[in-house]
């Protein structure tokens, strides 16, 4: 991968490549191979004019301004890595009241996991998954739950590629100071601490976006009564699990 | 072909482009592209608000970093507001969420402890993948079988006996107290503005500790300015510490 190309060969590459795409979704009549090289495009080098790009041939194919509008919006505001606190927390109540314009719900997330583990079980063993009863309220269909937790995805890579905090790694540095840097450890706590979560999130009836900020905002007990005991729970565990090494002291 | 076109076409053309059908097409509570796009969102906000970093999140339960909270209360704040004005003037109605309040207690409890270990909640697990944090594939597969297990085991058996304890129902504080619902967002707001300015002077006050102790490691670095890196380390003179103390002191309340 690390192979110093000269810049005027790249881009003569880069235009060979989209020429190609451009052609063959000519004759494939279809617009789709071009899209996906301009969004492997955009993945590779993320600068404003490739999100302009992508935005203005979303906005031909779809037949609709919003796109444009959308990519511009993105390119105006997601340049810095981080967004002042306040603001962002301004911004998320916004999507918060858009998901109960657009779609007519709250945004609510473990729905999604609890009907990914309802269409695994209906994948593997079909007999078995139609006698579980949990699952009748979960059916096992694609619906809006997992399109957003695409989505989430999807945005969160976009936005951190696009300002230049992606990056791999799979220990995080608190935990790696905490627990040690061992990757095996770090992926088996996470792994345990999931399933702790995904159990509560079913036995409360929602997680920390469908049920606490959902259920705070329309004033229901539910929403503050999860707040208090999360907030509690999750101290009291910091400070069993961690215990000597919970506050991070600098020592350089 | 290019044509010319008048400014009143190009504005009718362009009131087409940006047409209301286009937002009726997505609407609705099963549209998988309204499921996208405000994931997309979503993603996007969480990343910018620094809210898939193991880093704050447990930075949060470790009582060191209050960046969360920081987010939090402008979150309900902005939102509480807007939700009742679009619900008085009939936009959109309320979902509210089913009051159980034992089992709730008990599963926050639980969510509580799996957030203190993981660091993730649900939303920002699949943020934090995105954002190329390699443990959320655990987390995820880890959520995923949680339901599974309790679906398989546990629901049938408890159906009937805890998780019945407490129901409420879905009730908002305004139905069970029976008044006007701004009377309680008022006080609400109140009490979160009175929250925001207690973090922010906790927050003020541990940048402090860390400043003039070196107490706690950097995390919620940059919204200060640049703080110079320590050229003594971690062991120094009583008269030091008494002089950065009160230099620090003075630039506080400057």
């Amino acid at each position: 991968m690390n192979v110093p190309m000269q810049p005027s060969v790249r881009l003569a590459m880069g235009a060979l490549i989209l020429a190609a795409s451009a052609v063959i979704s000519i004759v494939l009549k279809s617009g789709w191979p071009l899209m996906v090289v301009l969004a492997v495009m955009l993945v590779v080098r993320p600068r404003w004019w490739t999100v302009l790009i992508l935005g203005f041939t979303f906005t031909v194919f779809l037949n609709s301004g919003w796109p444009l509008l959308g990519s511009l919006f993105f390119i105006a505001t997601c340049k810095p890595k981080r967004w002042w606190p306040i603001p962002a927390g301004i911004a998320f109540g916004l999507v918060e009241v858009l998901s109960f314009y657009l779609s007519d719900r709250p945004v609510g997330i473990t729905r999604g996991y609890t009907a990914l583990g309802s269409m695994a079980e209906a994948l593997i063993y079909p007999d078995h998954a139609n006698k579980v009863s949990y699952w009748g309220i979960y059916e096992p269909v694609i619906d809006w739950t997992m399109a957003l937790i695409l989505g989430t995805t999807i945005g969160s890579f976009l936005s951190a590629r696009y300002s230049g905090d992606f990056k791999l790694n799979t220990v995080p540095y608190l935990w790696s100071f905490s627990k040690g840097s061992s990757t095996a450890r770090r992926w088996i706590w996470a792994f345990t601490a999931g399933v702790m979560m995904g159990f509560a999130a079913r036995i409360a009836g929602g997680c920390v976006s469908g049920l606490l900020i959902s259920g705070v905002i329309q004033l229901a007990p539910a929403g503050f009564i999860f707040m208090m005991s999360l907030w509690v729970g999750g101290v009291a565990t910091t400070f069993l699990f961690y215990r000597s090494r919970v506050i991070a002291v600098r020592k350089d | 072909m290019i044509e010319l076109i008048t400014f009143n076409e190009f504005l009718g053309r362009l009131a087409q482009t940006f047409d209301a059908s286009t937002i009726e097409a997505v609407k609705g509570p099963t549209s998988l592209y309204g499921g996208l796009i405000l994931g997309l969102l979503f993603g996007i906000v969480l990343q910018k608000a620094r809210l898939c970093k193991y880093d704050i999140v447990s930075g949060l339960f470790r009582l060191q970093d209050f960046t969360v909270f920081r987010v939090g209360t402008p979150i309900l704040m902005v939102s509480v507001v807007l939700i009742f004005i679009f619900k008085d003037t009939g936009v959109f109605e309320l979902h509210v969420p089913k009051t159980v309040i034992v089992p709730q207690i008990i599963g926050g409890l639980l969510f509580g402890a799996g957030i203190a270990i993981m660091g993730y909640c649900p939303g920002t697990a699949a943020g934090a993948l995105g954002e190329g944090s390699l443990d959320a594939i655990p987390s995820i597969l880890g959520m995923i079988s949680g339901a599974v297990l309790y679906a398989e085991f546990f629901h049938d058996s408890w159906e009937n006996t805890f998780l019945k304890w407490g129901a409420v129902g879905g009730k908002t504080f305004f139905e069970i107290l029976n008044i006007n619902h701004w009377y309680l967002i008022v006080l609400f707001l109140l009490m979160l503005t009175m929250f925001l300015i207690a973090t922010t002077m906790f927050d003020i006050f541990i940048v402090f500790l860390r400043r003039t102790f070196n107490l706690f490691m950097e995390l919620t670095d940059a919204l200060e300015e640049k703080v110079p890196p320590a050229t003594k380390p971690y062991a120094v003179s009583t008269l030091e510490t008494v002089r950065k103390f009160r230099q620090n002191l003075r630039d506080l309340f400057k």
